[in-house]
């Protein structure tokens, strides 16, 4: 008799069993919207051509040890990744409060996170903190702050299904009664699944109420650059929280944007009050850091340093994530022109109103169904489809079969 | 006759190489001390009245008086530490009547005496007071402190230590003989290949790592024809190093473990056994943490009688954490005949077996021999975890490429589901860099072989330096036994020192070393043999 043999099976998880359900399906015309990956216009995935020219250069590096990098993580990474984030002339960093420290990904920077919070914020072990997530939001937040104990997970109105945008309203109000020093984790940009961002405006006023009430911070920046093509831009939610003097925290990944997905390459951004805070924060994160993988790996660190701390490379990145970036706003302003030629009923401005990789189509399940199971076209059952499975010789049959699926499905 | 002449200098106005620059010694007194020897009076003793810690004892001159005969004079001395034969260290006559040492640093008792000559002769020496080191004080509390800072701080520590005759002997990697960690060319090539492999692409991997990966891992633990893998009741998890594996194997105990939902323990660990470990457990929600006798100071070995009392009386159905070979800190191994003795009393009680192995092949050079109390358990029938790191055999540190190996008799699939879930919490899928190499490595024959003789070379370095250290420790005189440092393999060893004797090595001779006197002998080489070597002997001879 196993210890083990009372374990229940786990529900897979959605969006993989997706694309294990793609890669059955024999139809000629599959298409894949589900994966959250660059692909490119032959449906490939793309090594980024400067991470192929890095990737060699360090191969060939003769001189690079492969000892454990420090428990934080790659200075030259940590320091370049924080900048890139809050901007290189951030009077935070002048005023030496800002640290970071290197994890698995993005996964890893809000695990980090959110072990920091649920020993060291509001109290010491407070788990009873609230944390606040968007209603919808990415499905491994939940489970992230759970696992570190947090036992008081709620959402936040944020998707409003019926105008298809931000219920700011309701997100507003769900600040006002928040109880005081909850947590809340923010997209700083191209939130996903929905791909409906605040506008500038609609930041402030957020920012207005979390200020109020002393809410904290908690940033998931996982397109900065992906989602407009421009890294300032994508940045500017986290920069303006900075400048409106909010200690916070904001977990980055470059699987997105470097296409470093295998690598897991991320960074815990921390914004402190002062310096000394910020010594004593990053002393204890190197404590739980040490208990939960005890050193980050090297490979996608180094990469990602190097390219952001030489001038051509940078460039020549910031190239290639503009490259991605536009074939996902030609996706979107194609798709939209095709459903409306098509004369498919709803408004489908959405569609381009919606930034970085995914747009929730407002398709209903039995219509996703439709796709799935008479298209052959994978999306998720919440109607959020990837743009980047969109190209240039599928994009004529999704169409259709949105509108198929719109007039014939109720 | 002797006397004193006390000064109250400041230590700015003295320059002493030998002063310990830590920034821990928080202030000194220097006093000047000398004696006057003759035929009358030939002997003169230093003797500090405190601890020894608190004591620096440098002679500066020896000079002969110009009173003295023309005939040689001659000077010796012999100090705190071993050798009870006086040391000559001065001859002097008229043409050469003084000598100076830049920073000669004697352990008190120390007894200077005119061996031959009338005199008189001068000696005049520096005595310097060190106020007792204060702990620094961390800024949060204390518990979580205790067990995972003497590690780091201990890095820490050597980093800022500016001496020239500095020994790191507190680290986790192997080093060859140039002080640096070695990697494999085979393993430069392989990442080249990587590097420049146009099939590869850039993908989320699997959450539980790749495939070519984990089974290859999982072979070399358990060997190709395991009963476990012919019967498919096994499975592996790519896991971030070895602390990852430990890390997800905790979380996976802590939810699912004899059918609770919450279970918090008890888990045995050994005593000693790395700081972090107890943090590792503990940071999953395993709070109830208690120790089986392991290392016996007595003995300087493992003491299998003092462990299997520990778990006969341990709680039944316990999970108990196991070092299949190369036992951090102590290296101290278990033979065959012990682990079958061991493996009996796990299945009596019901003990659920945790492994750890992070060093498959580096302990005795062969990598059955040290899988094989993980193989025997297997055998056995019984269900386990083993934490694998690939760190150490493949010098891949920075990779962190660990596994963690889960053997099972039944419900597998549902156990890898809920396995998968644990991963998404933590780092969601794993780094592929290092893991690629390592599967590329083990899947290919050649590169197999060659793998495989690296390895043997690590192990035999080990062994080397083991017995060059031995010999050493045996050629200074002390008396004792010196089979601790040659009976086990690999990257550990063990002197079972007291608190005392590990903080004078640490704080006066700049070699550090973790607790119990347990350190890392790859990184001793034939630059600093002869140094470490003195100050062990010094340590353990001293009055401390």
């Amino acid at each position: 008799m196993s210890i083990f043999g009372e374990v229940p099976q786990a529900a897979p998880v959605a969006v993989f069993k997706l694309s294990a359900d793609f890669r059955e399906d024999q139809h000629p015309n599959k298409v894949n919207l589900g994966v959250g990956a660059y692909r490119t216009d032959e449906c490939q995935p793309w090594v980024l051509p400067v991470v192929r020219k890095v990737e060699k250069m360090i191969a060939d590096d003769h001189s690079l040890n492969h000892e454990y990098l420090p428990i934080l993580g790659l200075p030259e990474f940590r320091s370049s990744a924080s900048k890139i984030a809050l901007g290189e002339d951030s009077p935070a960093i002048k005023d030496n409060r800002v640290g970071a420290v290197q994890c698995l990904g993005g996964t890893g920077a809000l695990k980090i996170g959110a072990e920091f919070l649920r020993r060291w914020y509001n109290g010491t072990d407070n788990t009873k903190t609230p944390i606040y997530v968007s209603a919808p939001t990415w499905e491994n937040h939940n489970a992230v702050f759970s696992n570190a104990g947090f036992e008081d997970i709620r959402p936040y109105k944020y998707w409003d299904a019926g105008k298809r945008g931000l219920d700011l309203t309701g997100f507003l109000g769900d600040l006002e009664s928040a109880p005081d020093h909850s947590i809340f984790v923010l997209h700083a940009c191209a939130h996903n699944p929905t791909g409906t961002d605040p506008t500038q405006d609609q930041w402030k006023q957020i920012a207005d109420v979390m200020k109020r009430k002393n809410l904290f911070a908690f940033f998931d920046s996982a397109y900065q650059g992906f989602a407009s093509g421009n890294l300032e831009k994508d940045a500017w939610a986290i920069r303006y929280f900075v400048s409106q003097g909010f200690e916070l925290f904001c977990a980055q990944s470059f699987s997105k944007n470097f296409g470093l997905y295998n690598e897991r390459v991320g960074n815990l951004t921390v914004v402190a009050k002062d310096q000394d805070n910020l010594n004593r924060v990053l002393s204890q994160m190197e404590k739980i850091v040490r208990i939960t993988w005890s050193n980050p790996p090297s490979q996608g660190a180094r990469l990602v340093a190097i390219t952001l701390n030489t001038p051509e490379l940078f460039a020549e990145w910031k190239d290639n994530v503009k490259t991605m970036a536009d074939r996902v706003l030609l996706m979107r302003a194609q798709l939209k022109e095709k459903l409306k030629a098509l004369g498919t009923p709803g408004t489908w401005e959405h569609i381009t109103e919606q930034i970085g990789m995914f747009s929730f189509t407002g398709l209903n399940p039995k219509q996703v169904e439709y796709m799935i199971k008479e298209k052959h076209i994978y999306l998720m059952a919440s109607g959020r489809i990837n743009m980047c499975g969109l190209t240039s010789k599928n994009i004529d049959y999704v169409a259709e079969s949105i509108h198929e699926a719109v007039t014939t499905v109720q | 006759m002797t006397s004193c002449y006390v000064e109250n200098d400041s230590v700015a106005s003295i320059s002493l190489s030998e002063l310990s620059s830590s920034s821990s010694v928080s202030d000194r007194a220097c006093v000047h001390w000398g004696c006057v020897l003759s035929g009358s009076e030939n002997t003169a003793v230093f003797q500090a009245e405190n601890d020894l810690l608190e004591n620096q004892f440098f002679i500066k001159t020896i000079c002969l008086s110009e009173e003295a005969g023309d005939e040689m004079h001659i000077v010796s001395v012999c100090d705190g530490v071993g050798a009870s034969k006086p040391l000559p260290i001065a001859s002097l006559r008229h043409c050469m009547p003084m000598i100076s040492f830049p920073g000669l640093e004697l352990i008190p008792p120390v007894t200077f005496k005119l061996c031959s000559g009338k005199g008189p002769v001068f000696i005049s020496a520096q005595h310097i007071t060190l106020n007792p080191i204060e702990m620094t004080e961390g800024e949060e509390d204390e518990d979580e402190d205790v067990f995972i800072s003497s590690e780091m701080k201990l890095t820490e520590d050597f980093k800022r230590d500016t001496h020239p005759n500095k020994v790191n002997l507190a680290g986790r990697e192997y080093v060859g003989e140039h002080g640096h960690t070695t990697w494999l060319p085979l393993v430069r090539k392989i990442k080249q290949q990587i590097a420049t492999d146009p099939t590869l692409f850039p993908e989320y991997p699997p959450i539980l790592g790749i495939p070519e990966f984990t089974q290859r891992a999982t072979e070399l633990a358990l060997g190709k024809d395991s009963p476990a893998i012919v019967e498919s009741r096994v499975f592996g998890i790519q896991t971030v190093g070895s602390t990852g594996a430990v890390r997800l194997g905790a979380e996976l105990l802590r939810s699912w473990y004899c059918s609770s939902s919450s279970w918090s323990g008890p888990i045995l660990l050994s005593s000693p056994c790395d700081d972090s470990l107890t943090g590792t457990f503990k940071a999953a929600g395993i709070e109830d943490v208690q120790h089986y006798r392991y290392w016996d100071a007595e003995s300087n070995d493992v003491c299998v009688e003092n462990m299997v009392h520990d778990l006969e009386n341990a709680p039944e159905r316990c999970v108990v954490v196991l070092f299949a070979s190369g036992h951090h800190p102590t290296g101290a191994e278990l033979s065959q005949e012990d682990w079958k003795r061991v493996a009996e009393v796990m299945m009596k009680r019901q003990l659920f077996p945790f492994f750890l192995m992070s060093a498959q092949g580096l302990c005795s050079g062969s990598l059955e021999q040290d899988a094989w109390a993980v193989r025997h358990c297997v055998s056995l029938g019984l269900e386990l975890l083993c934490a694998q790191s690939f760190s150490y055999s493949f010098g891949l540190y920075g990779e962190r490429v660990g596994h963690l190996l889960c053997v099972l008799k039944q419900n597998m699939l549902a156990v890898q589901s809920q396995a998968e879930k644990l991963v998404q919490t933590l780092w969601s899928c794993p780094p592929m860099e290092g893991a690629r190499v390592v599967a590329t490595i083990l899947s290919n024959p050649a590169h197999l072989v060659e793998w495989q003789e690296s390895v043997k070379g690590i192990a035999e370095h080990c062994m080397l330096i083991r017995e060059r250290l031995r010999e050493r420790l045996r050629l200074l005189g002390g008396p004792g036994r010196w089979d601790h440092i040659t009976k086990p393999g690999g990257l550990y060893c063990c002197f079972g020192l007291n608190a005392q004797q590990v903080e004078f090595l640490i704080k006066r001779k700049h070699i550090y070393l973790l607790p119990h006197g347990c350190l890392n002998v790859s990184a001793i080489n034939s630059r600093n043999l002869d140094y470490v070597a003195e100050a062990i002997h010094q340590a353990m001879h001293s009055q401390l």
